[in-house]
């Protein structure tokens, strides 16, 4: 096997890529990252981090408002400075301890922007305007996505933001339109409407969250509703339109008709696209399409030696994806035999209660022609959730012959940390028998995944079988 | 002072044994002669007794492995001795050895019923196709079978059964009723040998019938003077078939390589069914014995095959084998040649039936059906006859045999 001593050039230190680096370096290889901004990208600095960090304040705002529920009297006022100075450390603690990882991995962490000048060099302009040409054989492509800015009538209107812009606020906003219905424009809504925030969301397709299993979205949109957030889907919004202190929005119905909201911020979520034009892909050959750069199952592009993860890829842009493909990048770029499986990979929205989700949809499942069999079990009969005072539902969608697990389906209170078994015995080949055979700790709300597994054949104790 | 077990020569030619099973486990007390393990050569099985009195500390060869005589099975001393292993087996032995053994592990463990490591949905789906997992490859993490891996060998299988061909892996189906046993070690060995002899001997058969009717008489007439013994068909036979090779030695003969080996000894081998199994003791130099000789060397042969008993020595060495089925009833069959012997000779049962005599009178006669299968390799059609024609006509009148 081709061990080590190889240069291996990652560019782009978001999950994908600083894990990529770093499992390289393990194996020997003598790693160079190239970060533009700060390392940890999109996900450490304005994705995933700091939305959950913001998301625990309003979850812990909206406990001590209920506070009397559980017996807890206390006069609540929100401190948002404060919020965001908290989710500014959470943020510079976790970067400079990836730092610090690199450091001792010993990556060479290089600044500035990389652009390909031929299929082994690569030019590096750092800030300050200097360049460095450096070679390498090997190269991990991981740079990421950014916000994509639809092309709206108005879409420069100064109350207009995108993910970064959100959490970025130095106040709640009284009135926020979200335009895109997807995870990220959902857990903003949460995010705000807890604050007290009037959120109505716009979203063109016929449901939000639309990869989440529709029975279970539903729910949580209801939930939401509950808190205030209006959804409107199949609409469309036509323009945006500066009034000064608030800016109009026009959608275009379901049903045809024109309505108008007049909010203070009009948050853009309709998606990311690529972050790959400074790359110059063409000037090493490398197959993309409109800045989606072609991959396989071993994370290599065309170009032999230039590997693809993450976001770049136009496909997942989950960071747990690009981790998960950092790793098989690097293994096969320093010879050994790695594949990604996409099975296993857990979506989490977090939404309140969580909603989390791993494998195939009753949706997809319908489509697929399989033949399967629906357990379900609500949290309102489980002890841990009802102490937390959370509800939901754990769905389990399972073969019919087999009982084999296809997917997974939780809202609830840690339904993102629950997941994670769900999706192991998907990895395994599980059925539902290893999950009923598994004891599982009381009293938990992973329970309550034991009596879902029960109730695929009609055996939940906790419930009456229907 | 530990004492080794050591795999004993139970024959001349036994150049190594196969492990059975393990009568003792590690820490059991031992007393000197109590049976250890069980132990199979390509010839018989026997068991390895414990040479010293203390508690069995270590097993060296586990079951299914193939030691090497003398080779290190297992050590017994005292409680708490700490015993170095490699003491007195030079150390490239060892390393050999232990290295073999690991080489082979895996299928072991998968032949022997040991973990088989596989998805729950894998499984699940095997047992209900009928797949036996244990002949398929994992296409999943560190070679874990997936159900992707069983799907395939069931259409293989199908494939295999629609075509009739039988080299892809055979599905035994299993039903919920079903005994599953483990082969004995007996039962692995005739396993292999017969499939060997099959695979690699080009077998032939040729049939005959006999009529017995003096070779009836004569031996009515020996059991009626000897009273202390009693004269089978078999040891009559034996003395026919041994007179008959000496006469015709190219078929007393073995194939080795580019060479025929055309045997001076005559040593005939003795199929003895037993419970479950076969063994064949040979009783040698058939030819130049009396048939009273014969006759107690076979008596003693299946006694002692039938109790165990026999020695490695006893069973090998044969030139040609005798396999009698006529006290089951059958008229003739296609026995499988006992390699490295050139023929064997299959015996029917003796069944009074009408025939043409010289003199064109249809009389009653007792007819036996002879089946002589032998290698095409060493001998063809003609001389196999020659052979076959010989044993008819000895038993259709003995007295030829002075000749």
């Amino acid at each position: 096997m081709d061990i080590g001593n190889k240069k291996i050039m990652v560019i782009g230190g978001g999950p994908g890529g600083y894990v990529a680096a770093i499992r390289a370096a393990q194996l020997g290889g003598e790693v160079i990252l190239i970060e533009k901004d700060r390392i940890g990208g999109t996900c450490l600095n304005v994705g995933c981090i700091p939305t959950k960090a913001l998301l625990h304040t309003a979850e812990i705002y909206e406990e001590a408002v209920h506070g009397a529920d559980y017996g807890v009297i206390a006069n609540v006022r929100l401190d948002f400075a404060k919020a965001q100075e908290r989710k500014t450390a959470v943020t510079n603690q976790l970067v400079s301890g990836v730092e610090g990882l690199l450091a001792v991995n010993k990556v060479k962490v290089i600044s500035g922007v990389a652009s390909f000048i031929s299929n082994d060099t690569i030019e590096v302009k750092a800030a300050n305007g200097g360049t460095e040409t450096i070679k390498a054989d090997r190269f991990i492509i991981a740079t990421g996505s950014v916000p994509v800015k639809p092309p709206l009538p108005g879409i420069e209107s100064k109350q207009c933001i995108d993910s970064t812009g959100a959490l970025n606020l130095q106040e709640v906003p009284k009135t926020m339109v979200v335009i895109g219905g997807g995870v990220i424009g959902v857990e903003i809504a949460t995010l705000y409407s807890t604050l007290g925030c009037k959120v109505i969301i716009i979203e063109m397709q016929n449901e939000i969250l639309p990869m989440m299993d529709g029975e279970l979205t539903r729910i949580i949109r209801s939930k939401l509703a509950l808190k205030g957030v209006d959804i409107y889907t199949g609409a469309k919004v036509t323009g945006i339109k500066d009034e000064g202190a608030e800016a109009k929005v026009a959608v275009q119905m379901s049903d045809g008709r024109s309505s108008v909201f007049s909010c203070e911020k009009v948050l853009i979520s309709v998606g990311r696209k690529t972050n790959t034009d400074a790359l110059a892909l063409d000037r090493a050959g490398i197959i993309n399409d409109r800045g989606r750069i072609t991959v396989n199952d071993k994370m290599e592009t065309n170009v032999k030696g230039i590997y693809a993860i993450g976001d770049c890829t136009g496909k997942g842009m989950l960071a747990h994806i690009a981790s998960a493909q950092g790793e098989v990048a690097a293994e096969n770029s320093l010879g050994h035999e790695s594949v990604f499986d996409i099975r296993t990979n857990p979506s989490c929205v977090y939404t309140n209660p969580e909603f989390a989700s791993v494998g195939l949809t009753e949706e997809m499942a319908k489509e697929q022609g399989l033949d399967y069999l629906v357990g379900k079990f609500p949290l309102s009969a489980n002890g841990r959730s009802l102490i937390m005072g959370g509800d939901g539902i754990i769905k389990f969608i399972v073969g019919k012959e087999y009982k084999e697990i296809l997917g997974v389906h939780i809202l609830g209170p840690r339904a993102t940390d629950l997941i994670a078994e769900c999706a192991l015995a998907i990895q395994m080949e599980g059925t539902i028998d290893e999950i009923i055979a598994t004891i599982h700790a009381h009293p938990t709300i992973s329970e309550a995944v034991r009596e879902a597994a029960l109730s695929v054949e009609k055996r939940a104790i906790h419930m009456p079988n229907k | 002072m530990a004492t080794e077990i050591k795999m004993p020569q139970l024959g001349l030619t036994m150049t190594e044994g196969l492990i059975g099973k393990w009568k003792k486990q590690v820490g059991d007390t031992v007393k000197k002669g109590d049976v250890l393990v069980e132990i199979t050569t390509d010839k018989l099985s026997s068991e390895i007794e414990s040479e010293a009195e203390g508690v069995l500390l270590a097993i060296i060869a586990k079951e299914g492995d193939e030691v090497p005589v003398q080779g290190l099975v297992a050590v017994v001393g005292e409680a708490n001795e700490k015993i170095n292993i490699a003491s007195g087996v030079p150390q490239a032995e060892i390393k050999a050895e232990s290295a073999a053994r690991e080489e082979k592990a895996p299928v072991i463990e998968k032949t022997m019923g040991g973990r088989i490591i596989a998805s729950p949905l894998a499984k699940k789906t095997a047992a209900k196709m009928g797949v036996d997992l244990s002949g398929i490859t994992g296409s999943g993490p560190n070679g874990r079978i997936i159900q992707k891996d069983v799907l395939s060998q069931g259409q293989k299988a199908k494939a295999a059964v629609s075509r009739g061909i039988e080299d892809a892996a055979v599905v035994v189906p299993a039903g919920s009723g079903d005994i599953i046993k483990p082969l004995s070690s007996m039962r692995k060995v005739i396993g292999r040998r017969m499939t060997e002899s099959k695979h690699s001997a080009p077998h032939v058969t040729i049939t005959t019938e006999a009529n017995v009717d003096k070779t009836i008489a004569l031996r009515n007439k020996l059991n009626s003077i000897n009273s202390d013994m009693r004269f089978t068909y078999t040891d009559i036979l034996v003395k026919m078939a041994a007179t008959a090779l000496r006469n015709i030695p190219r078929m007393n003969s073995s194939i080795d390589g580019d060479n025929i080996i055309i045997h001076d000894r005559i040593n005939i081998g003795v199929a003895v069914a037993l419970e479950d199994g076969l063994l064949v003791p040979v009783v040698r130099d058939a030819d130049r014995k009396g048939l009273k000789a014969i006759c107690s060397d076979t008596k003693e042969l299946i006694e002692k095959a039938r109790g165990n008993k026999l020695t490695g020595d006893e069973l090998i060495g044969g030139t040609f084998t005798i396999s009698n089925l006529g006290g089951y009833d059958i008229d003739a069959f296609t026995p499988i040649i006992n390699l490295p012997e050139c023929a064997i000779l299959g015996v029917g049962r003796i069944v009074r039936k009408p025939i043409v005599n010289e003199n064109d009178e249809i009389v009653v006669a007792s007819m036996m059906t002879l089946s002589l299968s032998f290698d095409h390799r060493i001998a063809d059609g003609a001389l196999a006859a020659q052979l076959l024609k010989l044993i008819k006509n000895y038993l259709e009148d003995p007295d030829q045999m002075y000749l």
